[in-house]
């Protein structure tokens, strides 16, 4: 199961309306077929932000 | 001459009212008022032997009735019968926009009632009443009853349960044991 946007109002679970932009898990062939009728967007997870080492100015201990 | 008391039959309300479905009773279910109204009319007879013209005869020449009641059951069964519809089962794939304007994550079977494809809602009823008061048990069946639902039915009211109401017309039948309008049974206690 992994996690989708909603691109327009989904019925998830119990019956209960997923709105637009809300997160929804969903098994891959359900996904494959909102994905393609495009109702559903893979969510784009942001990277995590790298360290950047500044380096030592000369004769620092 | 002797005075006869009248024996206290007093009956507490409630019960169960079904309708015949083949061979099986299924409950309507959650039923808020029943009520049923016997009446009928008269032909009179008339001599004028005298100065005024008077009634000397009167006999039953029709009888009808009439059921009523109002259900809270939001059953398929209830729904179709106010409004005298059909029932269909239709399948929505994922994907599929559904009635309520959202999309399928599943594969679902609605229930969907079209109005007015029926002429006529034709019910065998029986209510078995419930014995509240350990006397007895008051029974009545109503052959052919023609249902038809013509008061406000209103969803969207949140202070209440939503109710169906309901209205009927007592037929006579041509099957000879039910021939009556309406049977009632007193089943006795114990």
């Amino acid at each position: 199961m992994k996690k989708y946007k909603a691109l327009v109002p989904l019925r998830g679970d119990g019956g209960k309306t997923v709105t637009v932009g809300k997160e929804i898990e969903l098994d891959a062939e359900t996904a494959k077929t909102l994905l393609a009728n495009k109702q559903i967007e893979n969510i784009v997870e942001a990277e995590p932000a790298k360290t950047v080492e500044t380096a030592k100015p000369k004769g620092a201990k | 001459m002797a005075l006869v008391p009248a024996v206290s039959t007093k009956q507490l309300g409630g019960g169960r009212l079904y309708y015949k479905d083949g061979n099986d009773w299924k409950e309507i279910g959650k039923v808020k008022e029943f009520k049923y109204k016997y009446s009928t009319e008269e032909t009179e007879g008339t001599s004028h032997d005298g100065c005024m013209e008077e009634i000397d005869d009167s006999r039953i020449s029709s009888s009808s009735g009439e059921v009523s009641f109002v259900t809270e059951n939001i059953s398929e069964e209830n729904v179709a019968n106010a409004a005298a519809g059909t029932i269909e089962q239709v399948s929505y794939a994922i994907g599929n926009t559904l009635p309520d304007e959202t999309v399928a994550t599943k594969a679902v079977t609605i229930p969907t009632i079209k109005a007015g494809k029926l002429s006529m809602v034709e019910k065998h009823l029986k209510f078995i009443g419930a014995n509240c008061t350990q006397g007895k048990r008051y029974v009545v069946e109503f052959y052919k009853v023609t249902l038809k639902s013509d008061s406000d039915i209103a969803p969207q009211v949140l202070k209440d349960f939503m109710q169906i109401p309901f209205t009927g017309k007592m037929l006579a039948t041509d099957i000879a044991d039910e021939s009556e309008l309406f049977t009632t049974y007193l089943i006795p206690a114990g």
